[in-house]
């Protein structure tokens, strides 16, 4: 069985994007982290980091929709740095005047991460790519 | 940096007490979107000079879901006349209130007979 410290490892886990979804999504990817070798510190700014991500999508990304569509989370290690992204194919980046959100998932995001980016994705939907030094 | 032990997996769970005037609502475990709902429909209504004490040191994790609620009581508290206080727990959860300056709002004291 590959194990996170494996170069070749990646999680890779798509879930519907419902609230439920959200604390199974944190848990996948914090315990992949930290058999990398994810200090508690890292760990503690990915848990919120990921959490914030994922909400993001449940809440805002398919409202435009009958039904929630799907989360989707890999995460992989290279160069010493844990590589997270959290997609979908949702309605992308359009602006809600209605959002019930208080606007504070992409600032919280940024102050955890090491990098973070966040972008359309070329067939619609929206893609976070966040990235957090194993050793802090 | 206070590393503290991750109370990963451990039930979300709130516990409301009430007495003298002061109603504690205690959380355990992690507080995110899945559980929020659970957390809003324990609620109980304030009465006006009243106070509601959210107990926080038992609480594992919270992302801004929380801090939602949290500035939603803030809001109630004033325009119904009644006190909101935390009990903090020191580490992560308290790192993500300090981030988004909720102390600066609500009143956050370390014991629960601390009055600020």
């Amino acid at each position: 069985m590959k194990s996170a410290g494996d170069p070749l490892a990646e999680l890779d886990k798509t879930l519907p994007a419902v609230p439920a979804s959200v604390p199974r999504l944190r848990r996948a990817v914090t315990h992949f982290a930290a058999t990398a070798g994810a200090t508690s510190t890292v760990l503690e700014k990915l848990r919120l980091a990921v959490t914030e991500a994922v909400t993001n999508t449940v809440v805002h990304a398919y409202i435009d929709h009958d039904r929630p569509g799907s989360v989707h989370v890999t995460a992989s290690v290279r160069d010493g740095s844990v590589h997270v992204t959290v997609s979908d194919d949702g309605r992308g980046m359009l602006p809600r005047v209605d959002s019930p959100g208080l606007g504070l998932g992409i600032p919280l995001i940024a102050q955890a991460a090491d990098t973070f980016d966040v972008h359309q994705a070329a067939g619609g939907g929206s893609e976070m790519l966040m990235c957090f030094r194993l050793a802090g | 940096m206070v590393n503290e032990p991750l109370d990963l997996d451990e039930p979300f769970t709130v516990e409301v007490l009430e007495s003298d005037g002061t109603t504690t609502v205690a959380l355990t475990g992690e507080l995110d979107a899945a559980t929020m709902g659970v957390l809003q429909a324990s609620l109980p209504p304030v009465a006006q000079g009243g106070e509601l004490v959210l107990d926080l040191r038992r609480l594992a994790f919270m992302d801004s879901t929380g801090i939602r609620v949290l500035m939603s009581l803030d809001i109630r508290s004033r325009t119904e006349g009644w006190s909101l206080r935390i009990i903090r727990r020191p580490g992560a959860v308290q790192r993500v209130l300090d981030v988004c300056r909720v102390p600066e709002r609500v009143l956050t004291v370390d014991e629960p007979a601390e009055r600020g």
